[in-house]
């Protein structure tokens, strides 16, 4: 189903059953992830578009995450003005293990731009000192110490997230 | 052989608008002389994407055939005709 929060800068496509709290949609083979296995094996297809398009394949795409051939999706509602990347991004997420099986749907689809992104390198990018975390401090024209406010936040939230690795993965907030 | 350069609308806009750029070359090659090639042709890519400087920045990725270069071979990832290379900022990847 197509998760369309106004409150929300992404749009989602996830199973129902996801939704309603009977099913965690981060798995492999029917066995939930650990965080250990979540930052090995988990990680995205990108595909970059107007938003009108990016909605067209998410309607394309719901049935097959209903249908759980796709874990899940999300897209921008609207472009990040902060990033100046001109183009809004849908991620279409999957287990490595099972990321060619995704990507033969998204072909069917009329995808044609093959990007595998693994969800640890954005991690790595959202963590004090990763790329995307100071774009985003720099953007928000946060003072010094707002910034390390929110530095501190990050890396506490990831500690917080990640420190027993045989625990199922809980998600992201966002 | 050719090798297709796709990028997105924000570097296209340094590469006279193409999204999309064929470029013929002699025989097997490396990505970075592919990267050397694109930069020496447009200064202002090369400028914007940190690329045909003798590495891969960390506000960029590149992708050959959908894999990640720094899971491949970075700029020594060789090439064969018919393949992709994909260039994008890194914040698409968020």
């Amino acid at each position: 189903m197509i998760v369309d929060r106004e409150s929300s800068h992404f749009i989602f496509v996830v199973p129902r059953r996801h939704f309603h709290g009977l099913y965690n949609y981060i798995n492999y083979r029917g066995k939930d992830l650990t965080n250990h296995e979540y930052l090995d094996h988990w990680g995205k297809w990108i595909v970059f578009g107007p938003a009108e398009e990016l909605a067209e394949l998410a309607k394309k795409i719901d049935p097959y995450v209903e249908e759980n051939k796709i874990p899940a999706a999300k897209y921008d509602r609207e472009k990040i003005n902060e990033f100046k990347l001109g183009e809004c991004v849908m991620c279409i997420y999957c287990d490595e293990r099972q990321r060619e099986d995704v990507w033969q749907i998204l072909s069917s689809l009329g995808v044609d731009e093959k990007m595998w992104v693994f969800e640890r390198e954005t991690l790595e990018r959202w963590m004090p000192g990763g790329h995307l975390l100071e774009r985003w401090i720099s953007g928000k024209r946060l003072s010094l110490e707002q910034a390390e406010r929110v530095r501190d936040g990050a890396r506490e939230k990831f500690k917080k997230m990640f420190e027993d690795p045989n625990a199922v993965f809980k998600g992201i907030d966002q | 052989m050719v090798v297709t350069i796709k990028l997105p609308s924000v570097f296209a806009a340094l590469a006279e608008d193409q999204k999309r750029i064929q470029m013929d070359l002699d025989g097997e090659t490396f990505l970075e002389s592919v990267l050397d090639l694109l930069a020496g042709k447009y200064p202002e890519l090369k400028q914007a994407a940190g690329i045909g400087q003798g590495d891969i920045p960390d506000h960029v990725n590149v992708y050959h055939n959908g894999d990640n270069v720094r899971y491949l071979q970075g700029l020594k990832t060789p090439l064969r005709n018919g393949d992709t290379v994909q260039i994008i900022p890194a914040v698409a990847a968020g």
